[in-house]
């Protein structure tokens, strides 16, 4: 188990003030946490993450190993070699590229490997399509993966830091999600704090010349055995994100609860559309309407409790859809609670202060139905 | 306070550069503030917008600018129906669209300031410093963020960015 930075003293930390877009503040974020292998198969729009990182370790600011591959799929089985020799690792990839990786995303959680991944989300094809919606990371969540969504580049900063130490403490991979473009090429302030994250250790290390099979073929028992214990652990680690939120920013942990302490109505959503939608809400409160925002800052483990502490009047907003409802809409309701569930922005479609307030107005209005698209 | 501004430029002119630049300069001088490039296919000589936003709050908002309160026009070919506050044009002479104009031949300087890349001009300096005079951004805050953003090339830039602050004129 990793110690957490509590001990390390980085709580009062403070850093320097730089204009950096998500995709930038996060090659800043994995600067600090000094990994020792990155591998990578650029995208738009999370490329720049990555290219960024290569003329780190090219100038010799940051000392790691950076391999280039010919696919996602390769990005994602050499940080998983990498981790089970005791390293710790990053990659990052977008839509297509995560597509491409699936199936190396199940190993890695399955194998209990911590390993920190950005995800640019984008949509995904067909049609054509390289602006944001969160369809591709939703896809991680079937996979065992802790999933985070920044709402900024500072979060984006923050949370890729947190990533590192929780998914080390858990052995559970931790993908960190912002928004294409309106996030990933968005250059916002960002305070770089300079923190220190331990060092990463691990019971067991498996080096090239070992002779060890991994993974080997199991019946049933073992693989329950394991998904199970990967199910309870992945709920167990909300403690760890929980108890290490006042290192990295202190945003409330799990979810973000904006102006929710009085509403009659609450909006829940995921993601940096949220900033738009806050705007939105304020104009509402100003009109004197009770309405607040549960921002849901992972969408793994989910935020059950604050969920079923919200208001009866509740509307998830979704950037990612199934053949059935929104995502999070369905996440939602499953918690026992009613929801108007509202499907929107996919394929980067702006939905803008004005779109909201409309929007948040027609739900506060009692017009809006089970479920709906914004088109 | 939150201001809102468009930029209307050709792809190649340095759109992007400028809006990194001011919003740099703005944070040093203690605001909150945003760069965004308009997001798709942006072709050289293709008119595209790039945004920024200035606060003293914290800006949550990540969608492009609809209503600016200052436009900057990079070409003055480029039609724009105006009904910003501020508009800072690259022109020699003022123009009759709406609102204060300031404006300055920024292609001119940055020409004299040998700042052309395959026969373009490369306005984002000059540009960069008529609409920090026109944002009253402090010009000790461009030369920081022109060196931030620029490195090693910022020296030429800034001299073309100064002047182009010293000699914009307004309506």
């Amino acid at each position: 188990m990793q110690r957490s930075v509590r001990t390390e003293g980085n709580r009062n930390s403070s850093g320097i003030k730089k204009l950096l877009t998500s995709n930038e503040a996060i090659a800043e974020a994995v600067r600090i946490a000094k990994p020792d292998v990155i591998a990578a198969y650029p995208i738009t729009p999370q490329s720049p993450i990555v290219e960024r990182l290569a003329e780190m370790v090219d100038s010799g600011e940051l000392d790691a190993s950076f391999v280039r591959v010919e696919s996602e799929y390769s990005a994602m089985a050499v940080v998983h070699g990498a981790a089970t020799a005791g390293a710790r690792v990053f990659t990052a990839t977008s839509s297509h590229g995560l597509a491409y990786m699936f199936e190396m995303c199940w190993w890695i959680a399955g194998s209990r490997l911590p390993a920190v991944m950005a995800v640019a989300t984008r949509s995904i094809g067909a049609p054509w399509n390289i602006h944001g919606d969160h369809t591709d990371i939703m896809s991680l969540r079937d996979a065992g993966w802790i999933i985070g969504m920044a709402e900024s580049a500072q979060e984006a900063f923050d949370m890729t830091l947190q990533a590192f130490v929780v998914s080390e403490e858990v052995n559970i991979p931790f993908a960190v999600g912002i928004d294409a473009f309106t996030m990933s090429h968005t250059a916002e302030v960002v305070e770089v704090r300079d923190v220190r994250l331990p060092k990463r250790k691990q019971a067991y290390r498996i080096l090239p010349d070992m002779e060890v099979a991994v993974n080997a073929v199991t019946l049933g028992d073992a693989r329950m055995r394991a998904r199970y214990d990967l199910a309870v652990d992945l709920e167990k680690s909300a403690e760890v994100i929980e108890r290490t939120d006042s290192e990295f920013g202190s945003y409330g942990g799990l979810v973000e609860k904006y102006r929710l302490e009085d509403a009659e109505y609450a909006v829940v959503m995921a993601g940096g559309w949220c900033g738009d939608a806050k705007d939105a809400i304020d104009m509402l409160r100003d009109e004197g309407v009770k309405i607040g925002m549960l921002r849901l800052r992972f969408i793994r483990p989910f935020p059950e409790k604050a969920v079923k502490e919200l208001p009866s009047e509740i509307l998830v907003v979704d950037r990612a859809n199934t053949g059935f409802r929104g995502i999070l809409g369905i996440e939602t309701s499953s918690c026992g609670v009613e929801v108007k569930n509202v499907v929107a922005g996919l394929g980067g479609l702006y939905v803008d202060v004005d779109r909201f307030y409309n929007l948040f107005r027609k739900f506060v209005d009692g017009k809006i139905e089970k479920v709906e698209w914004l088109i | 306070m939150l201001i809102e501004i468009t930029i209307y430029c050709r792809g190649g002119q340095g759109g992007v550069t400028t809006a990194r630049i001011l919003a740099t300069a703005a944070m040093l001088q203690g605001y909150y503030s945003q760069a965004m490039p308009q997001f798709g296919p942006e072709r050289r000589g293709a008119m595209v917008n790039t945004y920024i936003r200035i606060s003293d709050r914290l800006i949550r908002r990540r969608t492009p600018v609809k209503k600016p309160d200052v436009l900057v026009i990079f070409d003055r070919k480029i039609n724009v129906d105006s009904e910003a506050d501020v508009v800072v044009l690259n022109s020699p002479e003022p123009s009759s669209i709406s609102g204060k104009v300031y404006y300055v031949d920024a292609t001119e300087i940055a020409e004299k300031n040998g700042l052309v890349n395959a026969g373009w001009a490369i306005l984002s300096p000059p540009m960069s410093g008529a609409v920090a005079r026109a944002l009253d951004i402090e010009l000790s805050a461009l030369k920081e963020a022109m060196y931030a953003e620029l490195g090693t090339k910022a020296e030429k830039s800034f001299n073309a960015a100064k002047e182009a602050y010293e000699v914009v004129k307004w309506t």
